[in-house]
């Protein structure tokens, strides 16, 4: 249906047929007094139907006079007579008059937000802001202006630069931008540097500073390798904040108790299910589908109605329920050795930092039945300097270990 | 006859005009556009009026001529003073002075 026609059916209209000598000369008066008549066909030498809105058949008088032409109603179209005829049947009326006052409603407000991905931010963290701000789901479209939304959104999160909620129909899509940090402004204050662990220097790298030490050097942990006072007879003294790479090999180790028996929770694979539909805010939920469980663990799928973009507040939230028993699971020895070495190499590795291991052994204990203890002996190659103030007493000897 | 002679002068003397300006004739209803889409729609502005009107035979008429459509299941989809639009086969179109 074209939208001239939708235009035609809106209006209503008559499909009328005419009888009489004159027909092209009734046609031709039809025309010059604006009277609106379309799909003209005709039907042999003095008949012919047509298509005339409402208004231009009370019209029709004067050219049916003129050519005395006759004029006969076939059928009637259209709202207006659509309307006439549904006029007895209320409950119709009061449905349609109903199902438009809910789209207007539905159609005037937020049911989807979604927000940019593309950022550090957590989504979940953006969505709560953004309802903070005063948009979530439910909120009417004329409600959100969207410089104040930018305002709440640069206080609530200082990390955003820019923030600016579009609106799509009835979707909120926010799009921010997040503020790039200023490169770190490095420390100027006077320091020396020391060993942070006992061990052979492998490299040095020393940017500022004094050298104290060499390489294949032993140092202790806490002896001074590069110092922050610098001496000489063009300037004099004058303190700096030393700076240095310097990488050593050193000995490491790490131990932990780990038992040998663990409570354990596994599915016995018995499920029960719950539906629950969501209207808004307003959940209605189904009885339990299945046997109540004493112990159990949940999963939650949510479908929300949505036609192409356009979303609706109706949801359905199937919710399943997994039954679960806690039982105490004994380990053999091998087995939980194997996770441990991996356990303690993961804890040494992180607290090496950019360092490597270089040869490493486990010794296993047991000290009671129920428990091993197991020790990292491991050979490693890591930074050692770290700086010190050069207020702090300096040890210059160092530690023995 | 002296009257149709006087109205054709002063409709030459319209068409120098508008030839001499470059103008298109159309604007002023000079002459008629008739638009054909495939064998089956024709569209025809600038008419004046019909004159005949059967489903195998319309004639119309124009300023300079009469415009003579001929077809089979030929319906007037859509008239109007300044333009007439038909749907059907169309056979032949042909100008008449």
């Amino acid at each position: 249906m074209t939208i001239l026609n939708m235009l035609n059916f809106a209006r209503g209209y008559v499909t009328v047929k005419a009888t009489g000598e004159h027909l092209e000369r009734f046609i031709n008066i039809c025309t010059s007094e604006n009277i609106n008549i379309w799909n003209v066909r005709a039907h042999g030498r003095c008949t012919f139907t047509a298509c005339v809105s409402v208004k231009g058949f009370f019209r029709l008088k004067n050219p049916c006079r003129k050519t005395g032409t006759k004029i006969h109603i076939l059928s009637r179209k259209g709202m207006p007579f659509l309307s006439l005829r549904l006029r007895r049947r209320l409950g119709l009326l009061l449905g349609f008059a109903l199902f438009l006052i809910v789209s207007c409603w539905l159609f005037s407000h937020i049911w989807y937000i979604d927000v940019d991905s593309s950022t550090s931010i957590p989504r979940e963290e953006l969505i709560r802001q953004l309802e903070l701000a005063g948009v979530s789901e439910g909120t009417p479209i004329r409600q959100i202006d969207p410089n104040k939304v930018q305002a709440s959104m640069l206080n609530l999160n200082p990390r955003l630069v820019w923030a600016w909620p579009h609106v799509h129909g009835n979707s909120v899509y926010l799009e921010v931008r997040e503020k790039v940090s200023v490169p770190e402004i490095l420390p100027t204050n006077p320091c020396n540097i020391v060993a942070s662990h006992s061990g052979l220097i492998t490299s040095m790298l020393v940017k500022e500073g004094r050298h104290l030490v060499t390489e294949d050097m032993y140092v202790s942990k806490g002896q001074l390798l590069v110092g922050g006072i610098m001496d000489s007879v063009a300037v004099g003294v004058r303190f700096v904040h030393a700076d240095a790479e310097i990488w050593a090999t050193t000995e490491e180790s790490v131990s932990e108790d780990f038992p040998l028996s663990e409570n354990e929770t596994t599915r016995t694979g018995n499920r029960s299910l719950r539906y629950t539909l969501k209207f808004g805010q307003f959940p209605v939920s189904t009885p339990l589908i299945g046997k109540s469980f004493a112990a159990y663990e949940t999963e939650e799928t949510e479908s929300v109605f949505h036609i192409g973009s356009v979303y609706f507040p109706i949801s359905l939230i199937k919710t399943e329920y997994m039954e679960t028993i806690t039982e105490t699971v004994v380990y053999p020895q091998e087995t939980v050795e194997e996770k441990a070495q991996q356990y303690l190499e993961n804890l040494l590795q992180n607290s090496l930092g950019n360092g490597i291991i270089l040869e490493k052994r486990f010794i296993a204990e047991k000290p009671d039945d129920k428990t091993i203890r197991l020790t990292l002996f491991a050979t490693c190659s890591r930074q050692i300097a770290v700086p010190q103030p050069i207020e702090e007493e300096i040890n210059i000897g160092g530690e023995t270990d | 006859m002296l009257k149709r002679n006087k109205k054709q002068e002063r409709t030459s003397a319209y068409e120098k005009v508008f030839d001499a300006l470059s103008l298109p004739k159309t604007a002023a209803g000079l002459t008629t556009t008739v638009t054909i889409t495939g064998t089956d729609s024709i569209l025809v502005e600038g008419y004046r009026g019909i004159i005949k009107y059967s489903d195998t035979l319309v004639l119309l008429n124009a300023p300079k001529y009469i415009i003579r459509i001929t077809g089979a299941d030929l319906e007037i989809t859509e008239i109007a003073t300044e333009y007439i639009s038909l749907r059907g086969v169309i056979a032949a179109l042909e100008y008449t002075h």
